[in-house]
């Protein structure tokens, strides 16, 4: 089974989004900021990464960079509630495996779980 | 000696009533006040002119009695005119009742006049005290004394009772023409105890020659009625009247005493006397009155240049147009004014402010004919030099009528025609000098720097304001967009489960109650999203009425501790105040202050983690300024976040608390009332936010 991190400062999000990954067959772990983020990715290893980019007290891109570089396997997807063209080539080139817009929609991230897992 | 001056004083009033009627008919003749004005003074130019005549000391009876009589007949007639002027310049209309005491008045004014030219009134003139001849009345001349009293007491009355609904200059107006005629009329009725036989003699009716007086200082000094020009004219004519008069008389005296006769040989003197002494008299007398009556005017130069001086640290477009445009009615007086701003986006010179015009829909284009003079020779366009002039453009005269203007002053900004100024005729008649011209159009250069930076500083402000929706538009994204997904995420899930058969084999109270908490999470959610939107229309017009009072900070400061308190932790955050004594007054919104001081304190107690002191203290510093010092002992404001305190929806809070939007509001609500916010802060030491008001009183 696949382990799968969700950082997100939105506890209520957090919680139904670790549901619909188990129903989806993942393993889910959770992390409310940077601080938690970077201790979860040490301690669990996930497989893949889906990070808020607005955190209370970091943004999404230092743990996309620090995440990429220490742990290139990780497949990391960042999502955001702002969408912004040149944001989303920023978090490209700093080597983000997908940029997803919230709201998010639950079928089609049950898609590219699939894809990121191949 | 004493008939003469009393004879005299008669004479003077007579003349000076006439002359005043006459200029302000001349003013309008169609003009309702103005032309019962007249009338009014018609009248009492009558009754002073018929004394006058039975005063002479050389006339026979026969012809003193007559004029006696018909002075009478015109003085009955003046309280009729003096309702009809009091009720013309109170009332726009007449209702019944009103026409009905007009009408009432004048028949029994009308009666009275009637009767004053029979035997029943001025029965006869006999001598009494200095006086060679003095009417003598009994009950006719009686019921004279009361009709006139009545309607005179009548009318006094009116203007009391209609003092307060004037605005201030017509409140102004009246205390000045109040004054006037109850004087002047307290004075006349002083005439009449002799004719009754006692002897009370008539001093107190020299007070009549106030009345012009007074309403002249009213005119002078409040405008009533628009009649400066005609004080000044004839303070000049009786001037070089009296010079040439004198020079004749002097000369013709002195050369009889010392040559006997010489009529000739005196007036060719004196003819060319009066020449060469006319002109410069003539100048010194202008001067004077200018000097003496019309100071601020003759002042206007020195209000203009430091109006210049001013106007150019002004950055606010609407300010410089309104101040120019009273100072300009304050120092030339100008009927009309107006200033016209061109504005790049349609290429037009739009009507920017003015007063004086009914018009106010104009606008220029590249088009008119003026715009096209005042853009290609860069002079000013005076009326005298465009108006019937060959090879000049006859529209331009008709465009610059257009604005009521006599001359129109362009504004240059880099050899660009960016707006101009037209200028009426000025009040006083007179035409703009070489010295006027002169300071103008250092106005208007001065102006055109002033209206230029202006306007940059507009575009700058708008490229902030564009910046900050950008900023605004991320944040509301984020604050909008989170709940937003809280939501959908719950009903995807909850479909989900139910496509995926997780509810199936689930009792349906279990599934109801899934389904009645996801509900309730969105309830919470929409919440959330409206609170937001709130904040975000406060936002955007933070202004209801803007209402600065004198406050005592102190007092405000209390208030708005004690509503934060709800938010505090009493039991962890602990609340020192440090309020020196002394008072704190400054002029400001009391809401708006209010808002300031409770978004900086709950800040202050959710920067607290833990237990921790937040400190107010209010100081004088020097005698200008009150300053509130607001320090935590908070978790502090990182150094690389410190730049973007204030821009709306940055926060360090984290997600549940506070939308960031605090401190920008809380820095335009400073600026609005004139204050100045900053803060000191240091990461794990606790912040201090500093706000200065300007002192009050």
């Amino acid at each position: 089974m696949k382990k799968v991190l969700v950082i997100d400062d939105e506890w209520e999000f957090v919680k139904d989004f670790s549901m619909a990954l188990e129903m989806f067959g993942y393993e889910p772990f959770r992390a409310v900021d940077g601080e938690s983020a970077f201790n979860a990715i040490e301690t669990k290893k996930p497989d893949i990464v889906l990070c808020d980019y607005k955190l209370p007290d970091t943004e999404g891109d230092k743990i996309l960079e620090k995440t990429k570089k220490d742990h290139p396997e990780i497949k990391f997807v960042m999502v955001t509630a702002y969408y912004d063209e040149v944001m989303e080539k920023r978090f490209r080139t700093l080597g983000a495996d997908e940029v997803v817009f919230k709201p998010i929609v639950l079928a089609d991230i049950e898609v590219l779980l699939a894809k990121l897992s191949k | 000696m004493l008939t003469l001056i009393y004879a005299n004083t008669t004479l003077g009033i007579a003349i000076t009533s006439f002359l005043l009627g006459l200029f302000v008919l001349t003013k309008g003749s169609r003009n309702r006040v103005y032309v019962s004005w007249f009338l009014f003074c018609l009248f009492i130019s009558g009754w002073n002119l018929g004394y006058y005549f039975t005063m002479f000391p050389h006339i026979d009876k026969m012809t003193a009695l007559l004029s006696s009589r018909l002075s009478h007949a015109s003085g009955a007639l003046i309280p009729a005119f003096f309702v009809n002027f009091i009720y013309s310049w109170f009332y726009p209309e007449y209702n019944k009742n009103k026409k009905i005491v007009l009408l009432v008045s004048f028949i029994s004014c009308s009666i009275i006049a009637f009767l004053s030219l029979t035997s029943l009134v001025v029965i006869d003139l006999t001598p009494k005290l200095f006086m060679k001849f003095y009417p003598v009345g009994k009950i006719g001349y009686l019921i004279y004394v009361i009709n006139f009293a009545w309607w005179i007491i009548f009318v006094h009355s009116v203007m009391i009772s209609e003092y307060r609904n004037l605005t201030i200059q017509r409140k102004n107006q009246l205390r000045y023409f109040f004054l006037g005629t109850s004087v002047g009329f307290l004075g006349g009725m002083t005439c009449f105890p002799l004719i009754f036989g006692f002897p009370f003699p008539p001093y107190a009716s020299n007070l009549i020659f106030l009345s012009p007086l007074i309403i002249t200082i009213a005119i002078l000094r409040h405008q009533l009625m628009d009649i400066e020009v005609f004080i000044k004219k004839s303070l000049i004519f009786a001037g070089t009247f009296i010079f040439a008069f004198g020079v004749f008389v002097g000369i013709t005296l002195l050369i009889s005493q010392l040559i006997g006769g010489g009529r000739i040989i005196s007036l060719a003197i004196s003819s060319i006397i009066i020449i060469i002494g006319m002109h410069p008299i003539e100048t010194w007398l202008v001067n004077v009155t200018d000097k003496f009556l019309f100071q601020k005017k003759y002042e206007y130069k020195q209000i203009l240049k430091k109006f210049i001086d001013d106007v150019i640290t002004v950055l606010n477009l609407d300010e410089v147009v309104n101040s120019t445009l009273k100072l300009l009615d304050e120092s030339l007086h100008p009927y009309a004014a107006s200033i016209f701003i061109l504005n790049r986006a349609d290429d037009k010179y739009n009507l920017y402010g003015s007063y004086g015009l009914e018009n106010k829909d104009i606008a220029f284009t590249s088009e008119s004919k003026l715009v096209y003079f005042l853009k290609k020779t860069h002079n000013p366009a005076v009326i005298k030099q465009v108006e019937g002039i060959k090879g000049v453009d006859p529209l331009i005269a008709l465009e610059i009528h257009s604005l009521k203007a006599v001359l129109v002053l362009p504004f240059l900004l880099h050899d660009d025609l960016i707006g101009f100024i037209a200028l009426g005729r000025k009040r006083s008649d007179e035409d703009y000098t070489k010295d006027d011209l002169d300071i103008l159009l250092d106005l208007a250069r001065t102006e055109s720097i002033a209206i230029g930076n202006a306007q940059l500083l507009t575009e700058a402000a708008q490229a902030e304001r564009r910046a900050a929706i950008g900023t605004m538009a991320a944040g509301i994204n984020h604050e909008i967009g989170n709940p937003l997904n809280i939501m959908s995420t719950k009903i995807q899930l909850f479909k989900m489960a139910r496509q995926k058969g997780l509810l199936r084999d689930k009792p349906v109270e279990e599934a109801l109650d899934q389904a009645e908490a996801a509900l309730d999470e969105c309830l919470k959610q929409s919440v959330r999203i409206s609170g937001v939107t709130k904040k975000l229309s406060n936002f955007a017009k933070p202004s209801k009425e803007f209402k600065p009072q004198l406050l005592n900070l102190s007092e405000e400061i209390d208030e708005t501790l004690s509503v934060v308190g709800y938010d505090i932790d009493i039991g962890k955050v602990q609340i020192n105040k440090n309020f020196t004594s002394g008072s704190f007054r400054v002029l400001a919104d009391k809401q708006e202050i209010q808002q300031v001081f409770f978004n900086i304190l709950r800040n202050a107690a959710q920067a607290i983690d833990g237990t921790g002191t937040i400190t107010v203290s209010i100081l004088n510093t020097g005698s200008e300024k009150v300053r509130v010092e607001i320090q935590d002992t908070g978790k502090g404001i990182p150094e690389d976040k410190v730049h973007r305190v204030f821009e709306p929806f940055f926060t360090t809070k984290g997600a549940s608390k506070g939308t960031g939007l605090g401190l920008s509001i809380v820095r335009q609500l400073v600026w609005r009332n004139k204050g100045e916010i900053s803060f000191k802060s240091q990461a794990g030491v606790g912040t201090t936010f500093i706000v200065e008001f300007p002192k009050g009183e």
